[in-house]
């Protein structure tokens, strides 16, 4: 049951799709290599699931190519582009059993009893489902229902493997291993892989690449430590990492940069209007630095993340370690070390210089807040 | 809490013995005079003391009166106006929930009209219909003398269904109501299904087959017989649309009985007939009472 295809790269070229005047997807081009774990990722209604569906051919495009392996498949049949489909709901046939859920595929396809059998006992193994075959879905839970669901698209021994946020009606616990469970799934079997998520915890730990998606548009498309650590725009900054990277109106003179109120925040050589994207973990307290106001506070347990008012009303929030607490409502002073700025066009959102993966900078002192 | 549901369970208690006795008081005059004879039932007049006829009664409807005949002839209606009226509804709705052609919408408007327009409104043009289905393609034909110059005379073809099985069960399905419900249900269904089917490269009927009508079953199964019921209990059109005594459906021969002799009409014998008319209905909801309870609500576990 190991990949018996060769992994096939989909090319999305010009890729359109509107409804009526709306458009969903505006002119799209990606090229997903064969083999690797893509996943989309994007705030609710960027489009995804639609994108999805045009790959999966369950929508058609507007206007556009979409090839797969090779092979132009925007006029072809879902069952014949060589993929298979995992939803969200996990959407398994509530009047048949495990195995029929499993097979109905392959007696769609008129596949011998014997040889449908044989491939439905092994995709249950692989899922590790076997001793649930004769049960109907209504009496799993909701992760053995998925995992159904998973068992349904590999049997098909599909090329590509289409997954819309086959995760997010499961508990927390459950995700996790169900995560490990689709990396391991992904390194077993081969197929190229699209994972369609909002969960950028999902799309950092399973995805080779991110396709970052906005309004049907690509913001950055890389791999997961790029997108965290060079985020192309100003809207990817804001959406990866928990919590996201606070952007700030800056202005850039004579090498240094400072808000509005023309408090001085940072060096930086950048002349002009800029949104400046600092992590929350990379803020640091210093004596010598920048006076904020500590307006409110979340104890996470491992570290607490602090949200700061600047001198010119600006928010700003930083993770602090879990060293003597900081009560809401006093003064601290903070510094924005150089190697952890990043600088966004205010207009266009791209960024003005792209930053080397910092080794350092990731550091987060402890214990030097004033209380 | 707990005193306060106890009143309520008295007050409902009490409102359903009620509506028991106005249900039940009219179905006890006629059994009690279903089992007493012609004599006796002239002599008390209408009374609740049973007398121990009913065999004879029952006799007597089987041999003497065309019931028999009548309630075979409503099953076989019921049964091909439900069956028609079900498969109507499963293919309009299929095609208005899973589908999006143009002007489903308009078809779905059309079609729940039709609740609005009972048989009886219609009655006229359904017989002239009936007793010539080719009616309305003469009319078109013949539209402007369309016909006449290419054939030379106008298109005229007869198709008589009057007084037989199909006549009296076709114009009876023309009706929306099933549609509506089932429309309904088939929403409930996630469209998921549909496209975990398409991927399976099932097609639609595929899917119809497979998942759709499967899922399907206990809205269908109760449907079924809320149809063949009101099919059962129509009188109207049945009266207009079958004229032979071997056609008629068994309401309108119970409704004959009435009608034979000048003498007081012989009641007991009547109720007996309605007895025996009532049952095969009866039968149904009895046989199928748990799916049917089911079906209301919709779902399918
Ligand atoms: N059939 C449709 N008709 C009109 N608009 C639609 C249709 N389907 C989707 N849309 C619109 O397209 C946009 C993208 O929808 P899509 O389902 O792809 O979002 P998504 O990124 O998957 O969101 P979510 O995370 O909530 O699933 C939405 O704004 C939605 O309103
Ligand atoms: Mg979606």
């Amino acid at each position: 049951m190991t990949a018996t295809n060769a992994p096939a790269a989909i090319g999305l070229h010009g890729l359109r799709k509107s409804y009526g005047a709306t458009e969903v997807l505006p002119a799209l081009e990606a090229e997903l290599r064969g083999g690797e774990f893509t996943v989309i990722l994007g705030p609710s209604g960027c489009g995804k699931s639609t994108l999805l569906n045009c790959i999966a051919g369950l929508e058609r495009l507007s206007a556009g190519r979409i090839t797969i392996a090779g092979r132009e498949v925007q006029e072809a049949e879902p069952k014949d582009r060589g993929i298979a489909m995992v939803f969200q709901n996990y959407a398994l046939y509530p009047h048949m059993s495990v195995a029929g859920n499993i097979g109905y595929a392959l007696k769609v396809a008129r596949v011998p009893r014997a040889e449908r059998e044989a491939r439905i006992a092994a995709a249950a193994r692989i899922v590790d489902l076997g001793d649930y075959l004769h049960r109907r879905p209504s009496e799993l839970s909701g992760g053995q229902r998925q995992r159904v669901a998973i068992a349904r698209a590999v049997v098909r021994e599909p090329q590509v493997l289409l997954y819309d946020e086959p995760l997010s009606n499961l508990d927390a616990k459950l995700r996790q291993d169900m995560r490990m469970e689709l990396a391991g799934l992904h390194r077993r079997i081969g197929a190229t892989s699209v994972f369609v998520t909002h969960d950028q915890v999902e799309a950092m730990t399973l995805a080779d690449r991110i396709m970052v998606l906005n309004r049907g548009r690509i913001e950055q498309f890389a791999t997961p430590q790029e997108i965290y650590h060079a985020p192309a725009t100003a809207f990817v900054a804001g959406f990866i990492g928990a919590p996201a990277m606070t952007l700030l109106d800056v202005a850039g003179e004579g090498g240094w940069l400072r808000l509005s109120d023309g408090t001085v925040l940072a060096r930086h050589r950048h002349q002009g209007a800029a949104l400046l994207g600092i992590r929350p973990e990379q803020v640091l307290a210093d004596p010598a630095g920048v006076p904020a106001r500590v307006i409110y506070r979340e104890d996470l347990g491992a570290h607490s993340v602090l949200t700061l008012q600047l001198g010119d009303g600006s928010r700003l929030q930083m993770a602090a370690g879990p060293g003597r607490p900081v009560a809401a409502s006093s003064d601290i002073r903070i510094a924005l070390p150089a190697g952890a700025l990043h600088l966004f066009d205010p207009l266009t959102g791209r960024a003005f210089a792209r930053h080397p993966v910092p080794s350092d900078a990731m550091k987060v002192q402890d214990d030097a807040i004033p209380s | 809490m707990i005193e306060n549901s106890r009143s309520i369970d008295r007050w409902a208690t009490a409102i359903l013995l009620c509506g028991l006795v106005f249900v039940l008081t009219p179905m006890a005059f006629v059994i009690v005079t279903a089992t007493q004879s012609y004599e006796e039932f002239l002599r008390r007049n209408f009374s609740l003391i049973p007398g121990g006829h009913f065999a004879e009664n029952l006799r007597e409807v089987w041999t003497r009166t065309d019931l028999p005949r009548q309630t075979l002839n409503s099953i076989i209606v019921g049964a091909i106006a439900a069956t028609g009226r079900i498969a109507l509804a499963v293919t309009t709705s299929y095609a208005v929930v899973f589908f999006t052609g143009r002007g489903r919408g308009l078809v779905y408007a059309l079609v729940v009209a039709s609740i609005m327009l009972p048989l009886e409104l219609m009655i006229i043009t359904a017989y002239q219909v009936t007793a010539n289905v080719a009616l309305p393609l003469n009319a078109l034909a013949n539209a402007g003398g369309l016909w006449s110059a290419l054939a030379g005379r106008p298109l005229d073809l007869q198709w008589n269904l009057l007084d037989s099985y199909a006549g009296i069960a076709i114009p009876l399905m023309a009706q929306g109501s099933c549609t509506l419900i089932l429309v309904q249900f088939f929403r409930t269904i996630p469209p998921q299904l549909a496209r975990a089917a398409i991927i399976d490269g099932a097609g639609p009927l595929r899917f119809l087959w497979d998942i759709l009508l499967p899922l399907s079953k206990g809205p269908l199964t109760a449907l079924g017989i809320y149809m063949f019921i009101s099919a059962w209990i129509q009188y109207m059109w049945p009266l207009v649309a079958a004229s032979s005594p071997a056609r008629t459906m068994a309401v309108v021969g119970l409704a004959r009985l009435q009608e034979e002799g000048e003498r007081i009409p012989d009641f007991p014998l009547q109720m007996t007939g309605a007895i025996l008319v009532t049952l095969p209905p009866l039968i149904l909801i009895a046989v199928f009472q748990r799916r049917i309870v089911r079906g209301l609500t919709l779902s399918e576990k």
